[in-house]
């Protein structure tokens, strides 16, 4: 058998296995971050288990465990199909899954244990950054090798996504972490204040734009064409999307630091770019639902539409969010409050895990030659959980961050403040009850999805890899 | 019985400004009324110590301004959905589109008789029950009113969910900038 003439996917199953663990993994210690703040005795004075350690478990568990499982798995599915060519190097690409899995364990172990370069979204320490680095470099070269072998001269709009999300993150990861080891552990910075600050926020924010927005899009731009079995609305739109949300991103960072000790026209700019990046964001969004139109019976038929049709809304209300809490003025509330926490996960919950879930339950019938999956009803239980636990969650942590806002800055008529840290603890308390329930109901989602795919796999031949022919290039596309 | 009711609705004649001034409009000033009641007599409680009461003329503008907000926002509402309507519902006219805000917001306008206890987890607490049964409404009146089939009408729905979602952080937002700006509580900002 001539192997080159058909897709190769083990690699692809293997990573979307590991999404879920990483899943439960990461929202477990969600919920159980969730549970110490209503309830800080679960902690049970153990270090690893402290707030201070579970919290970038959890952040870097989900992020890079999760999403980068996801997005790596769904940028070696699609690259094959929209280029007609086999993987650039299987064998590669086998030791990026498996590099990315053992790094990312490393990490977050390494983060309970207590080694963190304090940086987030980047803790992990300068060992664990090398050899993530060293895997990224060869996702870069399987992913663009790839591309460079394709069988069809248009480079589809996924492609360009997932490319920038490669190179961009490859960027981002080495400057932002660019320090001088003392020990195997710890490691000094080559910045230092203000300069620190601003570099670890252009990581951090061109994160959230490359890694949770730019791969997710590549996802998203696959998967509702194909479930939606039509072509996008206007390619041309899309492509356009793309540039300006590249030229616009990349300059955003600094709105994390509005009123610290960066200089003020930094800050204008950060807010100025983040309000203009709402068009390049809706455009997507206009782009996503005109392609869904016409496409309305696919919603009764394929279990997984649901999760991407509302994976749009929560998009477009983040995208949306997130500029206007950029605004200077409403910054001076937002920030350091839970209305940025409720943020994040709207979109993370919302946006990234909805259409994660949508691609996965596309995916997995797929890749295991089952007909369909094993439960559509458990898929429409998870989405109603996943959605009503995500809406509890952000309007608690909505109401809870207002509070807060007014509470940080409210004065008497003397100029002093009203209410002391501890008053703002108390008044947070009812909401993040509120909060553990969403988080709750949606990991008890994950939890039925997971052992949905699990029977859909038991039920199916266990004949693992699904051999896919490539199918031959209209010959006018030919390269 | 809801059903029944839209359904009702749906074979009735009415003109859009029959239905906002003989109907809407009434039910938009329960909100702001009830916020300067609220705002002026009881105060904001955000749960500790003395609830923030804020002084006459500034509870009337900020009512004024949420009244005002509330028309707009529902005229644009209906403006949206008649937008919309020209992919999701092609039969659906304005008076339709009329029809389905004030359906939807219905609920929303009488349980805005919450503000007269202006504590931030109260309204969360009533509040919540209030906008899923708008929620429902929304998904349940768009294939009657606007004459589209369900799966149609599911679309829309969630089009219109993220709208108005954006709306009310919109609102959120604005709100922020007012306080600010010194119209709300006394900020040292």
């Amino acid at each position: 058998m001539n192997k080159d003439l058909y897709y190769t996917d083990s690699a692809t199953v293997f990573l979307i296995f590991c999404t879920m663990i990483w899943a439960i993994i990461g929202m477990t210690a969600g919920a159980y971050l969730a549970s110490e703040l209503v309830m800080p005795w679960l902690n049970f004075d153990i270090a690893e288990i402290t707030f201070g350690r579970l919290r970038p478990f959890h952040t870097n568990a989900v992020i890079f465990g999760f999403g980068g499982s996801a997005l790596i798995a769904t940028a070696f599915y699609t690259v094959q199909r929209t280029c007609h060519v086999r993987l650039f190097s299987p064998k590669l690409a086998w030791i990026v899954a498996i590099g990315w899995q053992i790094g990312v364990a490393v990490g977050v172990a390494s983060l309970l244990m207590g080694y963190t370069s304090s940086k987030e979204y980047a803790e992990f320490e300068w060992p664990v950054d090398i050899a993530v680095a060293i895997v990224w470099v060869s996702f870069a070269i399987v992913f663009f090798g790839t591309l460079a072998t394709r069988k069809i001269r248009p480079i589809y709009v996924s492609n360009w996504f997932y490319g920038a999300l490669i190179i961009v993150v490859a960027m981002l990861h080495i400057v932002n972490n660019l320090a001088i080891p003392y020990s195997w552990t710890q490691a000094y910075p080559v910045y230092e204040g203000a300069q620190d600050a601003i570099v670890q926020w252009w990581y951090g924010h061109n994160a959230v734009g490359f890694f949770l927005t730019a791969g997710f899009l590549g996802m998203f731009y696959y998967t509702l064409p194909k479930q939606a079995d039509k072509p996008i609305w206007s390619y041309r739109l899309s492509v356009i999307a793309f540039w300006a949300f590249i030229y616009t991103y990349i300059w955003v960072g600094p709105h994390h630091l509005h009123y610290t000790s960066i200089p003020d026209w930094l800050m204008t700019v950060a807010m100025v770019m983040s309000i203009i990046l709402i068009l390049p964001s809706w455009a997507t969004m206009l782009n996503a639902v005109m392609t869904m139109s016409g496409a309305w019976e696919k919603l009764r038929t394929d279990p997984g539409m649901k999760f991407v049709v509302v994976s749009m809304i929560f998009y477009a209300l983040s995208t949306f969010e997130g500029p206007m809490l950029a605004i200077k003025s409403v910054n001076v509330i937002s920030h350091y409050t839970d209305w940025t926490v409720g943020h994040v996960h709207s979109g993370a919950l919302g946006w990234n895990a909805f259409v994660t879930f949508g691609t996965v339950y596309f995916l997995v019938p797929k890749l295991l030659g089952a007909s369909e999956l094993y439960s559509k009803r458990l898929v429409n239980i998870h989405f109603w959980l996943a959605l009503l636990g995500v809406l509890i969650y952000i309007v608690a942590l909505w109401a809870s961050g207002v509070a807060q806002g007014i509470m940080n800055l409210s004065i008497n008529d003397y100029g002093q403040l009203n209410y002391s840290f501890i008053d703002i603890v108390v008044v947070t308390i009812p909401y993040h009850w509120m909060r553990l329930a969403g988080g709750l109901m949606f990991l008890f989602g994950v939890l039925l999805m997971a052992y949905n795919l699990y029977r859909t796999y038991a039920a199916s031949k266990h004949n693992l890899p699904v051999l896919v022919k490539i199918p031959k290039v209209h010959p006018g596309n030919e390269i | 019985m809801i059903k029944a009711s839209i359904e009702r609705l749906a074979q009735s004649s009415y003109s859009p400004g029959k239905l906002f001034f003989g109907f809407s409009i009434w039910l938009i000033l329960i909100p702001p009324i009830s916020a300067f009641f609220g705002m002026h007599y009881y105060g904001w409680s955000l749960g500790i110590s003395d609830p923030i009461r804020l002084d006459f003329t500034q509870s009337l503008i900020i009512s004024i301004f949420y009244f005002l907000a509330l028309v707009v926002g529902f005229f644009v509402t209906a403006l949206t959905i008649k937008w919309m309507s020209s992919v999701y519902a092609p039969k659906a006219t304005l008076k339709d589109a009329f029809a389905v805000v004030t359906v939807i917001t219905t609920p929303i306008m009488l349980g805005g008789i919450v503000h007269l206890y202006p504590s931030i987890f109260f309204h969360v607490i009533a509040l919540s029950p209030i906008f899923a049964l708008s929620g429902y409404l929304l998904f349940a009146s768009i294939p009657i009113l606007l004459k589209t089939d369900y799966d149609r009408g599911i679309f829309m729905g969630c089009s219109l969910f993220g709208f108005i979602s954006t709306a009310g952080i919109s609102l959120l937002g604005i709100s922020a900038i007012a306080w600010v700006y010194g119209i709300g509580p006394n900020l040292g900002v």
